[in-house]
């Protein structure tokens, strides 16, 4: 009888044990989601820096455009993928868009600003896609965690975690006015 | 030098060597048959004591003999040669073929090595290949291994061993190496075949993720291929990438084949052909 007890025991202690651990590794790859994630605002906002600077010195050479620069982009503190997505591709389209009005003015293009500040978004983009790309291996991880039995008895009220994915048709060509 | 003039220094040390073999199995063939009387001259080497005496002098200065031949060859002969077949392709050549790294400065990098207690090196290149300064040389891991109650040296990691200038410079150490422990998987990337063959290292995810793009570990899975062993990389902050390849290639030695200068030149354009190919995959990196 005290036998069986203490196997009892030893089973109870096992799986609280592989509870606790369970638990905890589902909260390490949450706080990793997030962390990632706000990675990809610290490089979207180094990237809308770098746009607004070049958006700056185009000014100075693209002086018989009377509209200003109305494209409306939003970054503050704890936004959600579906918000920096939509801040990413809004950023795409202008930087796309400037690039292509730039092409007309050769005097902008040839200017050490605004080759260095050129430098400076592609060096901000490769960085916002390491960081997408840190964020979705870290989304993966944790989803798989979640899918995987037995954790996946304990995940409770869990929900996966969105992937951050640019959707390339959604990539329009902005008519940009300065 | 003329080849020629090479010609005539390898066969004086090959007569040396050939001497030195010779008085070699001499003195063994006296200790295991010899039955000598000098008695005439006041020993008797009837004794095993004196002939064992006599036979282990002579193998001591027969090998003496073939070791000083051989260094030799490499010194005198050797290192003219590699010196000649290296410079078209670096710039500012320096090479020295006893050329030695400190097991701290070499520790200073980490780069996932097996573990060792020793390390041999050789043939020290430094200069600039294709615009990017190199330094590169062989090198050889050992530790003692326990059998019972003796020991033995076992190699550990034999190779090339390669510091080259980046391009661009990396935040934080990166350290790319063969997948070791199952458990110890280090950073997952998204390439699922790399992180079977791989595991990645870095105190930033971020760094790791920014230097390793999809395009680079498709050259990285290339490199492993075509480097026959093991390979171990370090992206450092101080600009350099750090390599180390096991694929046992001790380069720029004269083997027992090698009759002449050509022969020589030969088999050391063999060993540069390879260290270009390594070189030239981590340029791509």
């Amino acid at each position: 009888m005290e036998m069986l007890l203490l196997i009892v025991v030893l089973i109870l202690l096992v799986l609280v044990l592989w509870a606790i651990f369970t638990i905890n590794k589902f909260k390490r790859l949450d706080i990793k989601v997030d962390e990632a994630l706000s990675g990809i605002e610290v490089a979207l906002e180094k990237r809308y820096d770098m746009l607004t600077k070049l958006l700056d010195a185009a000014k100075v050479y693209i002086t018989h455009e009377k509209e200003v620069f109305n494209e409306v982009i939003n970054l503050h503190k704890g936004m959600s993928v579906e918000d920096l997505k939509a801040a990413d591709q809004k950023m795409n389209n202008v930087t796309g868009g400037l690039l292509a009005l730039a092409e007309g003015y050769p005097e902008l293009r040839s200017s050490e600003v605004f080759v260095s500040l050129e430098e400076g978004i592609k060096d901000a983009e490769e960085h916002l896609q390491a960081a997408r790309r840190v964020y979705n291996a870290n989304v993966s991880a944790y989803n798989t965690a979640l899918a995987m039995f037995p954790s996946s008895l304990l995940k409770g009220a869990r929900l996966p975690r969105d992937f951050y994915e640019i959707e390339d048709h959604k990539r329009e060509d902005v008519k940009i006015s300065i | 030098m003329d080849k020629a003039a090479l010609n005539k220094i390898i066969q004086k040390y090959k007569s040396l060597k050939i001497l030195g073999i010779i008085i070699t199995l001499g003195g063994f063939c006296l200790f295991m048959f010899g039955s000598l009387s000098f008695s005439s001259w006041g020993f008797d080497l009837n004794s095993i004591l004196g002939r064992s005496l006599i036979a282990f002098v002579l193998m001591i200065f027969g090998m003496y003999l073939y070791g000083r031949g051989k260094k030799k060859i490499k010194s005198e002969v050797g290192a003219v040669l590699a010196k000649e077949i290296l410079s078209p392709y670096f710039e500012d050549l320096v090479y020295e073929h006893n050329g030695l790294i400190a097991k701290e400065e070499f520790k200073r990098v980490d780069l996932h090595l097996p573990y060792f207690e020793r390390i041999i090196s050789g043939d020290k290149i430094e200069g600039r290949y294709k615009g990017r300064d190199i330094m590169l040389m062989d090198i050889r891991l050992t530790k003692r291994q326990k059998n019972g109650k003796n020991s033995t040296t076992v190699t550990v990691f034999s190779g090339p061993y390669i510091r080259l200038a980046m391009d661009n410079k990396v935040t934080d150490e990166i350290i790319v190496c063969q997948r070791g422990k199952l458990f110890d998987k280090g950073i997952e990337l998204e390439d699922v075949e790399f992180n079977e063959h791989f595991n990645v290292y870095s105190q930033s995810e971020h760094a790791a993720f920014y230097l390793l793009t999809p395009p680079v570990m498709a050259k990285i899975k290339a490199f492993d291929t075509a480097a026959g062993g093991d390979i171990y990389l370090n992206f450092h902050p101080d600009g350099y990438l750090y390599a180390a390849i096991n694929n046992g290639l001790n380069a720029f030695e004269i083997q027992m084949g090698d009759k002449d200068a050509d022969g020589i030149i030969e088999h050391f354009k063999e060993d540069l052909n390879q260290l270009l190919m390594i070189i030239d995959y981590l340029q791509e990196l």
